[in-house]
């Protein structure tokens, strides 16, 4: 019985590390195919927005499921849950900094590094939601922002869609350039959404069937360098983005917490400006309207 | 006369014994699906596939997770 519950146990921490391990390839694989497009300045550009859009996302779903929380369950701090969504906001923030048009290999490592600070915030976050409410509330939660921020979400979604449109745009003609041949017609299309990956695909190969054999062959190894290049790209600057992630970690949240206690010293001043100009003496007790000290002893 | 004749049947049959093994030859390699002609569709195809792979769905989006 013994060994069986030890078997058991084992099957148990090989299935686990093997789902993790493959959750893990996954996101490594979806950032393998995100920063490819970084390869040139408007694919950095792209992602970065993508980035930051994702995060306002969350922004605006996690401050309306602490607005309900505070509805439903007057009593429960929500100081936590407010403290990561803070913490949302100064990563949107650095998202935006991030210079697409400079260097791009280290465009890359900042939008690995962000995006990685996205998720384990955004994880924090669901998981003391888990914990703190059952199945029932969070299914309450999640009907009501449907409702409350449809509108919203459409905005950021179709924001995100048109900067994906320009970035198809932007990469069919600088490849069309590449070869030195034109389509303006065509790269409108793409620009408006009405051009299918699967029609661009056409409209080349009836392009290159006008070539002659030479002209041809020439043109599908600029188009194959062209694209591989984006590939090769990738793979380096994502294996030079692993390197001391940790130690650039840590600097980001010393920068981080450095930036926000910033804040919160800014906010502390200006709200004893404002309970000065009102008359207020530093311990809130000494008010008398004028301006004046009430606290004396008299 | 005879002699001239011979010489030019065989030129026939030598210049028609080439084309035939040219021919022969790019039907083979067609079969293995290899060959100039073909290496060159085959280049083709799969530019043309990253181009389309290249070409991002409008509906991706950055996945850092859900909140809830």
């Amino acid at each position: 019985m013994k060994y069986l519950a030890i078997v058991l146990a084992a099957l148990v921490l090989i299935s686990a590390t093997a789902f993790v391990k493959t959750v893990s390839a996954t996101d490594d694989e979806n950032t393998t195919k995100e920063v490819k497009a970084m390869a040139f300045p408007f694919g950095a550009k792209m992602r970065l927005l993508q980035l930051e859009k994702s995060i306002g996302r969350n922004i605006l779903v996690g401050q309306e499921i602490v607005d309900n929380i505070k509805e439903i369950n007057q009593s429960y701090n929500t100081s936590r849950l407010e403290s990561l969504i803070e913490e949302l906001r100064a990563l949107k923030h650095e998202v935006s900094e991030v210079d697409p048009q400079g260097n791009l290999t280290e465009a890359v490592k900042q939008f690995v590094d962000l995006k990685s600070d996205a998720r384990e915030i955004t994880k924090e976050f669901r998981e003391i939601v888990g914990e703190d409410f059952d199945r029932e509330e969070i299914g309450s939660f999640r009907q009501k922002i449907g409702h409350d921020i449809a509108g919203n979400l459409t905005e950021i979604n179709h924001e995100t869609r048109d900067a994906v449109r320009d970035y198809n745009a932007q990469l069919f003609e600088d490849m069309l350039h590449n070869l030195g041949m034109d389509n303006q017609e065509l790269v409108d299309q793409v620009r408006n959404g009405s051009a299918t990956g699967w029609l661009i695909r056409q409209e080349l190969r009836e392009m290159l069937q006008q070539m002659n054999e030479t002209q041809r062959a020439e043109a599908l190894m600029k188009m194959d360098r062209y694209f591989s290049r984006g590939y090769v790209k990738a793979i380096s600057d994502i294996d030079k983005a692993k390197v001391n992630q940790e130690f650039r970690k840590v600097e980001r949240l010393e920068q981080r917490l450095e930036k926000m206690q910033n804040k919160t010293e800014m906010v502390h001043q200006r709200l004893h400006r404002e309970l000065e100009r009102l008359g207020y003496n530093q311990s809130y007790r000494g008010y008398n309207g004028n301006g004046h000290d009430n606290g004396s002893e008299d | 006369m005879d002699r001239k004749l011979a010489g030019l049947a065989l030129s026939v049959l030598l210049v028609a014994a080439f084309v035939g093994g040219y021919i022969g030859y790019t039907e083979m390699q067609k079969a293995n699906g290899t060959g100039p002609g073909l290496a060159l569709q085959e280049q083709e195809n799969s530019v043309l596939s990253d181009v389309q792979s290249g070409i991002i769905n409008e509906t991706e989006t950055i996945e850092i997770g859900e909140m809830i």
